[in-house]
């Protein structure tokens, strides 16, 4: 059976219209395409970073 | 599409032919977001808004840009009564892509009409009131205010639900029911509806079976539920009509209706054409009466001028006839020469006859009778005077003044040269008591004949 009390909380307030812009403003707009190119901007990062260390592996190695 | 490194077009190859950036799983996050927006646009058409709801959110979480799913899912929302949610949507999509966007023309209708933005800003306002009454647990208010929401926003899901949530809470199943209903027919898959139809018809049915109260058995017998497949189609349950008493009063009322519609609507209009029509025919008769009343006016005028005119000429011909018993003028003139022919001393009856003829008719008659009446006022008229005033001394003598004067008078008529005779006739009046008629006589010897002994003898005569 339905528990009024349990169901009430589901429901949320609707927004208002005073509130569009606070809701666009506040949308994520994150979205794959996003993460994607977090991603490879962070592996072309790592990329650079792994190469700027095995140059400096190289040049501090004793002869 | 276009690469997301460089912005330019791609081809079928994996990677971008301008920048080589790899774009193999680019391409699939856009199909997969296209994929998702193609399942949501065939729940949209069959109304699972729920369902539509969910896929195109999907859609825009792997690619943002993909108008076409934004403009879908604000009017999903729109549809739900979330007009906040379709409009931000909306908005967003208008800044993705400004230049032939639809979701500008939906909002620009929303905005132009502001009656209507401000009638959902007022419901929404409402729904979110009733949700605090029904925290406050005031269900009573929360209920009234959710029944004016419906009945201004048909399609808030959310307002639908909550309303129905309440009535369950009462016991009211039976309106739950129907509440629950409604909102299926907007959202046909909405699993919190879907929900609480299910707790329903198994309240209904415990209740059908279970129920000491017959009414209660009653409306819950009258739904007929039955398993199609997955899904469980319920008939609701439709008051029944009450025949007999109510059809015959009906009936009655309709009756009455209509008399009553007939007497005050349509017999008055026929009175009127009929009477209309009687109305210019006494108009028609009534002119034509006043035409001929001011017709016989006018005659009876012209009669009574006749008349008066008949009158006048017949007296006149009396009159010229001498047939009206007065003597007039040519009558004088035969008598006052028929005494001169009879006697040459009958100059006084000439005369007295002659005198009634007065100037004014001398002036207008014919020349034959002037003539006679020259000639015999001539010849008569010296003897007379002489008659006159024998005559009337005589009758001085005979202290007989009134003779005198009438004489004296006569004379003077005839011969008004003389001053002695005036004198004579002012003696008179002096002698008859008429002094103020013998003073004027005087004064006028006085005045006609100033360098007359007789002037100077009427100045002593002159009494005050």
């Amino acid at each position: 059976m339905i528990n009024f009390e349990e169901e009430l909380k589901k429901f949320q307030p609707s927004m208002e219209v005073e509130q569009v812009e606070n809701a666009v403003y506040e949308h994520d707009l994150t979205d794959m395409t996003d993460i994607l190119l977090e991603m490879i901007k962070n592996d072309k990062e790592t990329t650079e970073a792994a190469a700027l260390i095995k140059a400096t592996l190289e040049d501090t190695q004793p002869m | 599409m276009k690469c997301y490194a460089c912005g330019n077009r791609l081809n079928e190859l994996d990677y971008c032919p301008t920048c080589k950036a790899d774009v193999r799983l680019y391409k699939k996050i856009i199909s997969n977001s296209n994929a998702l927006y193609n399942d949501g646009l065939e729940k949209a058409r069959v109304r699972d808004l729920s369902g539509a709801a969910q896929s195109l959110r999907q859609s825009l979480k792997y690619d943002k840009k993909n108008i076409n799913a934004r403009n879908l899912l604000g009017l999903v929302y729109f549809e739900m009564g979330e007009s906040v949610l379709a409009l931000s949507e909306w908005i967003i999509s208008k800044n993705y892509e400004s230049k032939k966007n639809i979701a500008d023309d939906y909002i620009n209708i929303l905005s132009a009409n502001q009656n209507k933005l401000d009638t959902i800003n007022q419901t929404l306002k409402k729904y979110n009131q009733a949700l605090q009454y029904c925290y406050q647990d005031t269900r009573d208010l929360a209920e009234i205010q959710l029944k004016k929401v419906l009945s201004i926003n048909k399609n808030l899901i959310s307002a639908y639900q909550l309303l129905a949530l309440i009535y369950i809470d009462n016991g009211d199943y039976s309106k739950a029911r129907r509440i629950l209903l409604k909102s299926l027919s907007i959202d046909a898959t909405n699993t919190r509806s879907r929900y609480y139809l299910l707790n329903v018809n198994e309240a209904l049915k415990d209740i059908a079976e279970h129920s000491s109260d017959k009414k209660k058995r009653q409306d819950a017998l009258n739904t007929i539920s039955y398993q199609s497949g997955n899904d469980t189609i319920i008939q609701p349950a439709l008051p029944k009509e009450r025949v007999g008493m109510s059809s015959i009063i009906n009936i009655i009322l309709g009756l009455l209706v209509g008399i009553a519609i007939c007497w005050f609507l349509v017999l008055p209009a026929r009175i009127e054409n009929e009477t209309e029509g009687y109305d210019k025919q006494y108009k028609l008769v009534s002119e034509e009466l006043a035409a001929e009343k001011s017709n016989s006016q006018e005659r009876e005028q012209i009669l009574t001028q006749y008349e008066t005119k008949l009158t006048e000429y017949e007296d006149e011909i009396n009159y010229l006839k001498g047939s009206n018993g007065v003597m007039n003028e040519n009558d004088y003139l035969m008598k006052a020469a028929s005494e001169y022919l009879g006697s040459e001393d009958a100059s006084s009856a000439v005369i007295d006859n002659l005198t009634n003829i007065s100037e004014e008719y001398l002036q207008g008659a014919n020349p034959s009778f002037v003539e006679l009446y020259n000639i015999l006022s001539q010849n008569a008229g010296s003897n007379a005077i002489s008659k006159y005033v024998a005559d009337a001394k005589t009758a001085m003598r005979q202290n007989d003044y009134t003779t005198a004067i009438d004489n004296f008078s006569k004379a003077w008529n005839l011969h008004q040269d003389d001053p002695e005779l005036l004198m004579s006739l002012a003696h008179a009046y002096r002698e008859s008591g008429d002094i103020n008629k013998a003073n004027e006589l005087y004064t006028q010897v006085m005045n006609t004949f100033p360098e007359s002994q007789a002037a100077i003898d009427a100045g002593d005569y002159i009494t005050e």
